[in-house]
């Protein structure tokens, strides 16, 4: 046991760290959850989505690639990376994007430092959460982290399946995955309020977040 | 904008002599000062107000505080137990723990790290406890270029000023004065929209993101059972230095853990709706340990700094114990009365506010703060807005009571407090000091009384006493009953 750890046990007016404690204190779901699974999600995601400044569009597998390639071409957004997934594969997003004139290539083909320079990223994600409308993301070798991060604009693709009610149901969800990884929880574009309280979108990450729900 | 902007080096910056403190003159100073009341009240009501609307949207938000302040106070009282099982999930995922005592040992600690692995640059996201061991000018008096990401903060470092908030730390300054800074040290010309001043700074610190090889995070909480550090807010600055660096170190104090994931939750229902009136902030970062074998970003080694620096002391007193729970929401400040006249810095701590006046003398002794026990009307505002339920009023009293006994108050005060509490008990002394207070409505000027002879001429040189009344309350008792 170093030293510090014995200051931290003398401070609470023990000699020894113990092996066992009381469980912490219950978490009370009737005063803690929001949501339950009785709600139509795919509605609250929505709405909550769009009171935190996402752009959301009902679309499906089928016409995504149309759904996106239009949004970038009239945007004028052509370089883009996009993160590997059966749902893209299914899609045939990449190949759809390319045929449309457009420059899309995987995070895994990119790379940290291209992305940089990317107009867009296209990620899919983990799952959303209804209660506050958020997406929320996992970093592993075919999702980087700088997906959803770094180009000024990011749209996201969460599957209806995907859409979970509350934050308790997030944390169970990590809990079970061992190993997390990064998540990150994204409830609206980048922004800040820190010049006298006037808000700004778009700081140091994307500005603009679209997200179509399939 | 311009392309050289980018390439601008950071400038060195200066280290800050420590606060020569003296709130009674900060404080006059600050309260007569029309344009930072002005700036702060525009924040701050604004950020009370939100709280209060968005804690409205819970089941049962007295309930949810009372359960939050529950967790905090379960993993403080077995908090050498939680360290334990923390190092070991760290270490599982493959990180770095390190104690740090002090201060001092924190900043040597994460100089030591930065050097051994070779690291130039470093981007800094926003942190209470690296403001709290000033830990940006350590890195520029080693050497290293270093920035601050946050933008307010980055307007702090590039201004040579401090934080006076502990969310929105340039509260204090308003626009025409950060155009000003803009203006000068990027050498362009003055512009007061705040979305160009935004974007500048987002392209200078872009190419920092590029380039840097070390990120440093703080962290909002941190999970005993399985190592995630926490942290959360709206820019995106925090999530770079998750990402793009090698060497990514975090600096969190004790007090921040949480025993399990499900207590986050509890927690983040409560943070950002009782810091800046939002459901949730923008970004949610939950990581631990290097990046995974096959990831191709985040950091290759990870380290994470727990730091005592006077937070044992704290610990050791089950009376005080409990304002270790703090999660550092700000919202005792944005509701204090007196926050809102005064503002951050004349509390002369990286700790202002309600907070502040509480956990600073308790850190760094009361003999040195003794003026921030008495900085509070004790209205209570403070208590009611925390979202874990610190009782600040009732502890502020108790650290009064401390200065009387460790005689940290005057003894001619605590003759005047002797004298004054007999007056009270006899009601004939009360009757005469009635009459004592009615004429001396003749030394009012405009509904107040500024000045009183010595020995009173200390309290009103600081306190303006309303003009008392034609008539007592027992006079008008009488007549009117």
């Amino acid at each position: 046991m170093t030293d510090f750890l014995r200051t931290i046990s003398k401070s609470l007016g023990r000699t020894l760290v113990p092996t066992q404690v009381p469980s912490p204190p219950t978490i009370d779901e009737s005063i803690t959850r929001l949501v339950g699974s009785n709600v139509d999600l795919e509605t609250l995601f929505l709405t909550q989505a769009t009171a935190a400044k996402l752009h959301v569009e009902r679309s499906s597998i089928s016409t995504l690639v149309d759904s996106i390639g239009s949004l970038l071409i009239s945007r004028n957004l052509k370089k883009l990376v996009v993160t590997r997934c059966d749902l893209f594969e299914q899609a045939q997003l990449l190949q759809g994007l390319n045929n449309r004139g457009l420059d899309a290539k995987y995070w895994t083909d990119l790379g940290l430092d291209a992305t940089y320079d990317v107009d867009a990223g296209v990620t899919d994600v983990w799952c959303a959460v209804a209660e506050t409308g958020s997406l929320v993301v996992r970093a592993s070798a075919s999702h980087g982290r700088a997906t959803s991060l770094v180009p000024d604009v990011h749209i996201a693709i969460v599957e209806k399946s995907q859409i979970i009610p509350d934050l308790i149901d997030l944390m169970h969800r990590c809990k079970e995955l061992g190993t997390l990884g990064g998540v990150t929880i994204i409830t609206g574009p980048s922004k800040t309020a820190d010049i006298e309280m006037n808000l700004v979108i778009g700081v140091h990450g994307p500005g603009e977040v679209f997200v179509f729900l399939v | 904008m311009t392309a050289q902007l980018i390439d601008k080096p950071s400038r060195s910056l200066p280290v800050l002599p420590a606060a020569d403190f003296d709130f009674d003159k900060v404080s006059v100073a600050a309260a007569s000062n029309s344009r930072l009341k002005a700036a702060v009240n525009n924040g701050v009501v604004r950020q009370d107000r939100g709280r209060v609307a968005k804690l409205a949207e819970l089941p049962d938000s007295d309930a949810l505080r009372s359960l939050a302040g529950d967790i905090k106070q379960h993993t403080l009282d077995y908090l050498d137990y939680y360290l334990v099982q923390l190092k070991a999930s760290v270490e599982l995922r493959g990180g770095h723990v390190h104690f740090a005592k002090t201060a001092d040992d924190a900043t040597q600690l994460i100089l030591k790290i930065a050097s051994d692995a070779n690291v130039k640059s470093i981007i800094k996201s926003k942190s209470m406890v690296s403001e709290e061991i000033e830990l940006a000018h350590s890195f520029e008096k080693a050497g290293f270029d270093v920035v601050e990401t946050d933008l307010g903060e980055f307007i702090v470092q590039i201004d040579h000023d401090k934080p006076s908030h502990l969310v929105t730390p340039i509260i204090h300054k308003d626009l025409a004065s950060i155009a000003e800074l803009f203006s000068k040290y990027f050498g362009t010309p003055y512009n007061d929209d705040p979305n160009f001043l935004t974007k500048q700074a987002r392209v200078y610190l872009r190419a920092k993101f590029r380039q840097a090889d070390m990120g440093m995070t703080g962290g909002n909480f941190i999970v005993a059972q399985t190592g995630e550090i926490c942290v959360v807010e709206n820019e995106g600055n925090a999530r770079q230095s998750v990402t793009s660096p090698r060497v990514l170190v975090s600096l969190i104090g004790i007090e921040k853990l949480v025993p399990r994931l499900d207590d986050l939750s509890v927690m983040l229902k409560l943070l950002a709706r009782s810091a800046t009136g939002q459901a949730m902030t923008v970004y949610t970062s939950l990581f631990t340990g290097p990046r995974p074998q096959g990831d191709t970003d985040g950091p290759e080694e990870f380290h994470l700094v727990l730091m005592d620096n006077g937070r044992s002391e704290i610990l050791a007193s089950e009376e005080y114990r409990e304002t270790l729970r703090c999660i550092r929401c700000g919202a005792c400040l944005n509701a204090c009365p007196i926050y809102r006249s005064i503002g951050g810095h004349a509390y002369g701590s990286v700790y202002p506010g309600p907070i502040g006046a509480l956990v600073t003398p308790l850190m760094q002794g009361l003999a040195h703060f003794s003026d921030l026990p008495k900085a509070s009307s004790l209205c209570g505002a403070c208590y009611d807005a925390c979202p874990v339920k610190i009782n600040i009023p009732k502890h502020l009293i108790s650290l009064r009571r401390d200065m009387v006994n460790q005689n940290i108050t005057g003894r001619f005060e605590q003759g005047v407090y002797r004298l004054w509490s007999r007056m009270l008990l006899s009601p004939g002394l009360y009757r005469t000091n009635l009459k004592l207070q009615k004429a001396m409505r003749f030394i009012a000027k405009k509904g107040f009384i500024r000045w009183t002879p010595p020995p009173a001429s200390g309290w009103t040189k600081v306190r303006d006493i309303p003009q008392p009344a034609k008539q007592t309350f027992g006079e008008w008792w009488k007549k009117n009953r």
